[in-house]
């Protein structure tokens, strides 16, 4: 078990291509971080410097105390689980688990406890003797989870371990891998590009953008404060509402308005702001989930009461997802409402929006305005 | 003089030179000094391996018979892939070169039928072999001749004969493969069948590169050929083999493993003549279009192809709005005519892409 410490890593490529640039952050002990980040945004580059299989072309890497930049993989003291979980064909199971161990001449005994062990966790101890082509996806899943687990590393780095299972057994496996962290505690570095998965597993997430990290908080802190309209957007599903609005003060308050429209802001909101944007054109932020059609919520609500046009209902069973158009301007919006919800497509009505959820972003720098 | 460090010339069309200590080498340039003679010996990349007072080997030496002359030198080629060189000025020069070769052909060959069964299996799939060294081969290795065999080429980034000698240990019961190191990046597999299915080769490969890249942590790729019936026919499964490494690593960058068999767009892409595969590529890479496809809408378009030509899968990998994505195709359709969201012009555009990756790196 060990910390892992990254300090001002960059990646730069021959052609001048920078990958990653000055990636800074201190991965506690048994803590289980995810990178998480669109396609091409350099978080599998930045674990693969971390596991020594990519140069590191400036800044230190340190596992415990250990400056490791110029270590090999395999005195590295971790272990790798990639989206490829290809298995030797012609070995059973405990061999597959065992060979990496055999290699690096490790006693029978020794091997054969952590073999055993492993598969215990696992829960595949009736797997031992067959061989990868009489197992299913999960299960080979499981066996290179196995592989990794007996060489007992201080640090686990796994690559979108999950990309290749079909959406059910993802679902599935993600709660394994979770409980997994939980036994062995032991460090995780887990690379996704699901922000479902980055959610639901990190302890810590880090959100990434063309080589840069944008934010490493908890999930939790990354939903309700996001640092910037690019976090604000990747995480949740749907994602956050965007609306140009215009911050004005009248005598009862602040508004915010935006085409024939209005939603009073909460004073708790104003004290939070980082600066004076009254008069001034800012993002308005609002999640589908604090759009409310409910009449109850409405009445409540008359400062944050909008009209909306509905482009489309969509029918999720549980919930109820509505595509609306705004009165006076271009923007769309998605609301997630209950699935007794009456709106139907076509219909013009009226929705509340929940103001102390609302976030407010600077439209040139698209940082967030607001303090925590 | 360069002793002890002997490059031999078993060039394997680009993939580098064998590198090996050879005492017989050593001894056989002794010889040729004690002559006193100004005896050239190159390899046949041109390299001077040993050079008294030859000139730099001419780069096209054009044998007619058994020798070549060009400016006062006299050119002869051993069998062993090495090109000695005497001035013709040296009296009885042809006979003393004669004599040379004879050397070469005792001291040298008998060194190579003591190399063992690895000399042998490397012969077998970079030069073949005869009847007889097939049957050498055979008892020595425990493969039946006339067993289906198939090829693997691996190319490491770190040290071959570790990589060689981790292959070995992890051949134990595969059924006999046999694996011998062919240059300091490049590790060959010959791999009886024997009931064994080509996608399990193909598993193998892959679950080897992984262990490969966590035990040594090295870079690592490797081409499978075709199974062939009988040993005699090995070459022509190591030559797939690789073509398949060399293929695959120009057009499939993001893969490690690459099987023959599947490299079938990629093998016409490879014989398709260098101009007339830059006339067609620049048909739609050119300057009227270069500002369209840049960087970005490049990748824009390969993970659309990636996502099978799904909209809403590629915008969600993008992290792009559906009709950002929309727009994009629009202005690649209104710049080159062709709409990538129907599969005739999108396989258009994906060969013609492909053609100037080849132009880059072949």
């Amino acid at each position: 078990m060990a910390s892992v410490s990254l300090q001002h890593i960059y990646k730069v490529y021959a052609g001048g291509v920078t990958a990653v640039s000055d990636f800074t952050l201190e991965i506690e002990d048994k803590e289980f971080v995810v990178l998480v980040g669109p396609s091409g945004c350099g978080k599998s580059t930045t674990l693969r410097m971390v596991a020594g299989l990519e140069e590191i072309s400036d800044g230190q890497l340190y596992i415990g105390d250990k400056l490791v930049n110029d270590v090999a993989p395999k005195d590295r003291d971790i272990a790798m689980v990639f989206q490829n979980y290809a298995l030797y064909p012609h070995m059973t199971v405990y061999d597959n688990m065992a060979f990496g161990l055999k290699l690096r001449k490790t006693p029978k005994a020794e091997i054969d406890r952590r073999v055993k062990e492993a598969a215990k966790i696992l829960d595949i101890e009736h797997l031992l003797t067959r061989k990868p082509k009489a197992l299913s996806g999960g299960q080979r899943q499981r066996v290179a989870l196995g592989r990794a687990i007996v060489r007992e590393p201080k640090v686990f780095l796994m690559d979108e371990p999950l990309s290749n299972l079909d959406a059910k057994l993802r679902v599935q496996m993600r709660a394994e891998i979770t409980k997994l962290h939980q036994k062995l505690q032991t460090t995780f570095i887990y690379v996704t590009h699901d922000q479902t998965e980055a959610m639901t597993m990190g302890s810590r997430i880090v959100v990434m953008r063309d080589g840069f990290v944008q934010q490493v908080d908890t999930p939790q802190n990354l939903y309700d404060f996001p640092t910037n309209l690019f976090v604000a957007g990747f995480i949740g599903t749907p994602q956050m509402n965007f609306i140009d609005a215009t911050l004005e003060r009248r005598g009862d308050g602040v508004w915010a308005l935006f085409g024939e429209n209005q939603v009073k802001v909460p004073d708790g909101k104003i004290q939070k702001f980082k600066g004076d944007y009254m008069g001034k054109t800012v993002k308005l932020g609002v999640r589908p989930e604090d759009i409310h059609d409910e009449q109850l919520f409405i009445q409540n609500s008359p400062d944050s009461t909008v009209s909306m046009d509905v482009d489309l209902v969509e029918l999720m069973g549980s919930e109820t997802y509505l595509y609306l158009r705004t009165t006076g301007t271009d923007a769309m919006l998605t609301a997630r409402v209950d699935a007794r919800s009456v709106s139907r497509t076509g219909d013009k009505i009226k929705v509340a929006f929940d103001a102390n959820h609302l976030h407010f972003f600077d439209i040139d720098t698209e940082e967030t305005i607001l303090d925590r | 003089m360069r002793r002890g460090s002997f490059f031999a010339a078993a060039h394997f069309n680009g993939f580098g030179v064998r590198k090996m200590q050879n005492q017989a080498f050593n001894r056989f340039l002794s010889e040729l000094e004690g002559t006193r003679l100004p005896f050239g010996v190159y390899a046949l990349s041109g390299e001077a391996l040993h050079q008294k007072d030859a000139e730099d080997l001419p780069p096209a030496l054009r044998f007619d018979g058994e020798f070549a002359r060009i400016k006062g030198n006299l050119y002869a080629k051993t069998g062993d892939g090495l090109i000695l060189a005497l001035p013709e000025r040296v009296p009885i020069a042809e006979a003393m070169l004669r004599l040379a070769l004879a050397l070469a052909h005792s001291l040298l060959g008998a060194q190579s039928e003591h190399d063992g069964k690895e000399d042998l299996l490397r012969q077998l799939l970079t030069k073949g072999l005869n009847a007889a060294g097939l049957d050498l081969l055979a008892a020595e290795t425990g493969i039946d001749p006339q067993a289906e065999c198939c090829t693997v080429l691996f190319q490491v980034s770190g040290d071959a004969d570790a990589v060689a000698q981790a292959l070995r240990e992890t051949l134990g019961g595969t059924g006999g493969g046999r694996a011998t190191c062919l240059g300091p990046d490049l590790v060959a597999l010959l791999h009886p069948m024997s009931g064994m299915r080509q996608a399990e080769l193909l598993e193998f490969a892959e679950a080897f590169a992984l262990t490969a890249q966590e035990e040594a942590g090295s870079s690592f790729w490797a081409g499978i050929g075709e199974p062939r019936q009988g040993l005699a026919q090995a070459r022509l499964s190591f030559d797939e083999a690789r073509s398949a490494l060399e293929l695959g690593r120009v057009f499939r960058p993001q893969q490690s493993v690459f099987c023959y068999r599947n490299l079938l767009i990629e093998r016409f892409m490879g014989e398709i003549p260098a101009a007339v595969a830059k006339r067609y590529h620049e048909l739609l890479f050119n300057r009227r279009n270069s500002r369209v496809l840049n960087e970005e809408m490049m990748k824009t378009i390969t993970t659309f192809f990636d996502c099978h030509l799904n909209i809403s899968e590629s915008a969600r990998q993008l992290y792009i709005h559906r009709n950002t994505l929309v727009y994009r195709l629009d202005k690649v359709q209104a710049s080159t005519g062709l709409d990538l969201r129907t599969f005739d012009n999108a396989i258009i555009f994906k060969l013609l892409f492909m053609l100037g990756k080849r132009e880059e790196t072949m």
